[in-house]
């Protein structure tokens, strides 16, 4: 038998025999659930791209290290779904070394240039003691390489 | 009155006019630093321009009337805020010391804040010397 909710559907072969929901009701409820779906999927890929923002940061620093360039401190900072911003707080004398700063700068530029998943742009300053950390983090930077508290 | 047509070229003069006196103030290391940057942004805009250019996604040479043109497809096809259009502008259009004196700059210039604005002699020693690269890359490059 061909009730009003089949014609409204007009699945062609196919009859309600269940719940009668309306398309709207129908609409809601798959939403709902595949949206929650489709939540954890995109916070597995955005997971993913922060630790992957996390990797290349920690691989600068490796890679100073080598050149001789002393890294004071990092912070990192979620610009959108797949960019990232990385403060690198270099040892005052390195930072003020022209020859160090543009390594610096040239190694940061490759390790950005060689990650596809995500953007990641590296600023780098001097340590001083005129810095203050209430000012980077009111910026966005939320994490610090190698916190207690991560 | 028809509108005046907007020189860029003129600003980064004007720009370089407000850095030159606040140098010899000697008062206004900030300042300094903020209209080495905006007389740098100033003089991108108008030596390099009408060019062809790299377009920002394409694998092709598209001429570009102005920086607004040039900024306008990287809004299209890349997006970001204002200062990523230019940055990435000078790291693809220019040759590798401007860039890196420009990325000096914008880092001098936009991490200051992390510092409440106070300037070491040698971060204006940066901004100056930035400029000063600059200035003359795009005057040799003049379009």
């Amino acid at each position: 038998m061909t009730n009003a909710l089949d014609i409204q559907l007009n699945l062609l072969d196919f009859g309600v025999i269940g719940e009668e929901l309306s398309i709207s009701e129908l609409l809601h409820s798959s939403y709902i659930r595949g949206r929650e779906d489709l939540i954890k999927e995109i916070e597995k890929d955005f997971q993913n791209n922060l630790q992957s923002a996390a990797q290349s940061s920690s691989l600068l620093k490796s890679k100073l290290q080598e050149e001789d360039i002393e890294v004071n401190d990092m912070y990192l900072k979620v610009v959108d779904f797949n960019t990232f911003k990385c403060l690198v707080v270099l040892k005052e004398e390195d930072f003020y070394s022209k020859d160090k700063r543009r390594k610096s700068y040239v190694v940061s530029d490759h390790i950005n240039n060689t990650t596809n998943r995500i953007e990641l742009d590296f600023s780098m300053m001097a340590f001083s003691d005129e810095l203050v950390v209430e000012n980077i983090k009111s910026d966005g930077f939320i994490f610090k390489y190698a916190s207690e508290k991560v | 009155m028809p509108q005046k047509k907007y020189d860029a070229f003129k600003h980064a003069s004007h720009n370089l006019k407000a850095h030159n006196v606040l140098k010899k103030a000697e008062e206004f290391p900030d300042w300094e630093v903020t209209t080495a940057f905006y007389s740098c942004l100033k003089f991108f805009e108008g030596s390099l321009f009408p060019c062809e250019y790299q377009h920002p996604t394409k694998d092709e040479k598209v001429e570009y009337k102005s920086y607004n043109e040039y900024r306008s497809a990287f809004n299209r096809f890349v997006g970001g805020n204002p200062h990523d259009a230019m940055k990435f502008f000078v790291k693809n259009n220019t040759d590798e010391d401007t860039w890196l004196s420009y990325k000096e700059l914008y880092d001098t210039c936009h991490d200051s804040r992390y510092k409440n604005y106070v300037i070491h002699p040698e971060d204006l020693k940066i901004a100056q010397n930035s400029l000063a690269t600059i200035k003359a890359y795009c005057i040799e490059n003049q379009k």
